[in-house]
């Protein structure tokens, strides 16, 4: 009797989740008019380790197409998303990346999270002749004539950062990360800043991904007495540190926390209160006052719900104006050569200021700003200027390496 | 007389139908079939262990892991030091790595390796009686203490990020094109599941079915079972590198998240909707999981999971003996007879012939 009860409830629960599943598709599809419109690819996880992350991203990227759909779309047509779920997994984006470019051929991809997501569809881009914009800083020395980096490179984050440090909060530096390639490769440029400015590195550190224990890694710190601690965790290694840190009984008036990673949605997660004090530089704040911003910000509000916003939203955001305005100024928008060619020189204004394509190196100038983290886990800005120029072989570390784009 | 068995017609049907699906597929869903019979090697290679042994390994995608890294790595070295070195100031080849600047040498290692490992693992775990759940949280912890010696090596394995750019299977100089390579991969596969059949069909397999089902006894009737599971692993741990290596290429990327602990219970998976136990089934449940994965995070980006996850409640409630495992219990004595009405016509006229010559004499 019981068995057969189970049973029951189990296909009924099928059938429901089932006709949900169906209400849903045959709504989202009337609601774009097929056939005269620009597809668009939009690739982020749903599903899986790094979706809490990739879902601001998501919604940024929809809502932009939606507001420039609003403006009447691109060269009078509309944008049509198509949206993939990759599922935090690098095959999986790769094969979404082809399904998009070879089922649905959509003229360009907005999508990827990870390194490993990206350079697992480099090749699939390439090889079918696609345009990918992908909205993530990330570490750099990589080129391809099919990606738009609208993110920043490292050197356009350290490179008035250290000294700023160095400068107002002393020259004794702890470098933290996480174990891979990006915290690797930011603490290297560090190392040859601090060089420069009169820096030591008194301790350096690297934990493997997703570590949470931080305890014999605070004694170390404690035992160093450094003036900064230089963090490059990512995800939830990030907040755990931050909240031992706090634990432990230090104080960032005597040694703050800085980082080119942990924004709004860090803070969030750890807690006004652990956060509170420290210090990172990023391209863009939640709190950054501009009109474009106090647009971005209440509109993305109204949307999806009182969250925080951070700089890799806001970046996946204006990525899409970006690749309209590309679209607009194109001649060609199915040539991929064309539609990247069209991006070099493009200026916009992004919610966190003035943006502008470089001309040669499918990198973006973007702004830099430092923020210290207050209590409600936003930043009060104390620091605000324009980017260097972004150098994916950062001239520190590569005086001489050739400019693959120039090829 | 021999009868024709629906294991038979289904198989023949199958792979006619693989042979053909170039013809009407796009060179994407062909890919992807092509991707999903190579897992087929690799749930067989699990079916061998789980399904016939009745070993539930959680980390099977260890020995699938072994031999995709060495290919992998092969290709990138192909180039001189590939730039995952570089970044950590590695300037040469260490000599460790030299004899896989060879493809053909990584191919024979990357087969080698993991029946090795498969070898030294199931020595260790089945000498000492090791087995039950206590099997299972061992390979638990392989796979998970795997998935972070390529993520911490990342200088010589490219770590988190994996390795990217890897071209199709060029052993004879000229990287393949994709039909040649479909076709390639199916006829290794159609070869692995004969074999597999044969194994499971011997003298061999039927000692493994007993050794499923009351070890004890088989003990008693002095039949060694740890040499019997030791050697099945080492089997299955060859078949899982060579699937390794054929899924690198197809795939063209390969990173700890296709070795760890989501390939592994991928393939339970895979085997526990096909029906386990049975070869066809590996293959079955392979294809439909893997395809409906596919076409419903198409179609429904934001619930594809929730459906594969029902789909899969629904099957172990209504199905324990899996899709293909419940479909021959229930109706293939009905399909056998079918495919055998004329053979048993025929047959039963001659018993009648012979009854009538009896009844004479």
């Amino acid at each position: 009797m019981k068995k057969w009860l189970g049973k029951v409830i189990a296909v009924g629960l099928a059938c429901t989740v089932l006709l949900a599943g169906c209400g849903q598709s045959s709504g989202s599809e009337s609601g774009g008019s097929e056939g005269d419109g620009i597809k668009i690819g939009v690739l982020f996880s749903d599903s899986g380790v790094t979706a809490m992350g990739e879902k601001g991203l998501k919604n940024a990227t929809l809502m932009a197409i939606e507001e420039i759909n609003a403006d009447g779309g691109v060269k009078g047509q509309q944008l049509i998303p198509v949206y993939e779920d990759y599922a935090s997994d690098p095959s999986m984006a790769a094969t979404k990346a082809k399904k998009l470019l070879l089922q649905d051929n959509v003229t360009a991809i907005v999508g990827g999270y990870t390194s490993a997501s990206r350079q697992a569809m480099l090749p699939i881009i390439e090889q079918n002749d696609g345009v990918l914009v992908y909205p993530m800083s990330y570490e750099g020395e990589e080129y391809s004539k099919n990606i738009m980096y609208v993110g920043p490179v490292p050197n356009q984050g350290l490179e008035q950062f250290i000294p700023w440090l160095t400068e107002n909060k002393g020259k004794k530096f702890f470098l933290i990360g996480s174990d891979y390639v990006f915290p690797v490769q930011v603490n290297k440029q560090v190392k040859e800043l601090l060089k420069l400015n009169g820096g030591e590195v008194v301790g350096e550190d690297y934990v493997p991904m997703g570590q949470s224990e931080f305890a014999s890694i605070v004694n170390k710190i404690k035992e160093a007495q450094p003036d900064v601690i230089f963090s490059v965790l990512v995800a939830e290694s990030a907040a755990a540190f931050y909240k031992q840190y706090d634990n432990y009984g230090l104080s960032p008036d005597t040694m703050p926390i800085a980082s080119v990673v942990t924004n709004e949605t860090d803070l969030s997660a750890m807690g006004g209160e652990v956060g509170e004090g420290h210090i990172s530089a990023l391209p863009y704040f939640q709190t950054v006052d501009t009109p474009e911003n106090k647009e971005f910000v209440t509109n993305y509000h109204a949307k999806y719900g009182e969250g925080p916003i951070d700089t890799l939203m806001q970046s996946a955001y204006y990525s899409t104006y970006l690749l309209a305005d590309a679209l607009e100024k194109a001649e060609d928008i199915n040539d991929a050569g064309q539609l990247i060619g069209a991006f070099a020189g493009l200026e916009i204004m992004a919610p966190e200021g003035e943006v502008t394509v470089d001309p040669e190196n499918n990198h973006v100038k973007l702004n830099f700003r430092i923020g210290v983290a207050n209590k409600d886990a936003q930043f009060d800005i104390i620091e605000e200027s324009e980017a260097p120029a972004p150098e994916p072989w950062s001239k520190l570390l590569f005086p001489d390496h050739e400019e693959p784009w120039k090829k | 007389m021999r009868r024709v068995a629906t294991n038979n017609a289904f198989g023949v049907l199958l792979v006619l139908f693989l042979a053909l699906f170039p013809m009407f597929s796009s060179d994407f869903r062909l890919e992807l079939m092509g991707k999903f019979i190579v897992f087929i090697i690799f749930a067989i290679a699990m079916d061998l262990v789980w399904g016939y042994a009745g070993l539930l390994s959680l980390g099977h995608a260890v020995f699938f892991g072994l031999g995709g890294y060495m290919l992998a790595i092969s290709y990138s070295l192909q180039n001189g030091v590939p730039s995952f070195m570089t970044r950590f100031d590695i300037t040469e080849i260490p000599t460790l790595m030299k004899p896989l600047q060879s493809i053909p040498a990584a191919l024979l290692i990357g087969l080698i390796l993991p029946s090795i490992l498969a070898g030294i693992i199931g020595f260790f775990i089945f000498k000492s009686k090791v087995s039950g759940v206590y099997f299972s949280l061992i390979t638990l912890a392989l796979a998970k203490l795997f998935e972070m010696l390529v993520v911490n090596l990342q200088m010589y394995t490219g770590g988190f990020n994996g390795l990217m750019g890897l071209p199709r299977f060029p052993i004879f100089g000229e990287p393949m094109s994709l039909t040649a390579y479909y076709y390639m991969v199916l006829i290794i596969t159609v070869l692995v599941y004969l074999f597999a059949r044969w194994l499971t069909n011997s003298h061999f397999g039927k000692i493994l079915k007993s050794i499923r089902e009351n070890e004890s006894r088989i003990s008693f009737f002095s039949y060694n079972a740890s040499n019997y599971k030791i050697f099945i692993f080492i089997i299955s741990g060859f078949l899982s590198g060579l699937a390794g290596m054929l899924y690198v290429p197809i795939n063209g990327f390969f990173s700890p998240l296709d070795v760890g602990l989501n390939m592994s219970t991928m393939v339970i998976l895979w085997l526990a909707i096909g029906g386990r136990g049975t070869l066809m089934g590996a293959a079955v449940g392979t294809l439909i999981i893997n395809w409906m994965s596919n076409l419903l995070s198409e179609q429904y980006p934001e619930l594809w999971q929730l459906f594969i996850g029902v789909i899969i409640v629904m099957v172990v409630l209504f199905f324990p003996d899996g899709i293909y495992g419940t479909l021959k219990n229930r109706f293939g004595t009905y399909f056998d007879s079918l495919l055998n009405r004329k053979i048993d016509e025929n047959m039963e006229m001659e018993m009648e012939k012979r009854d009538y010559a009896n009844n004479l004499s």
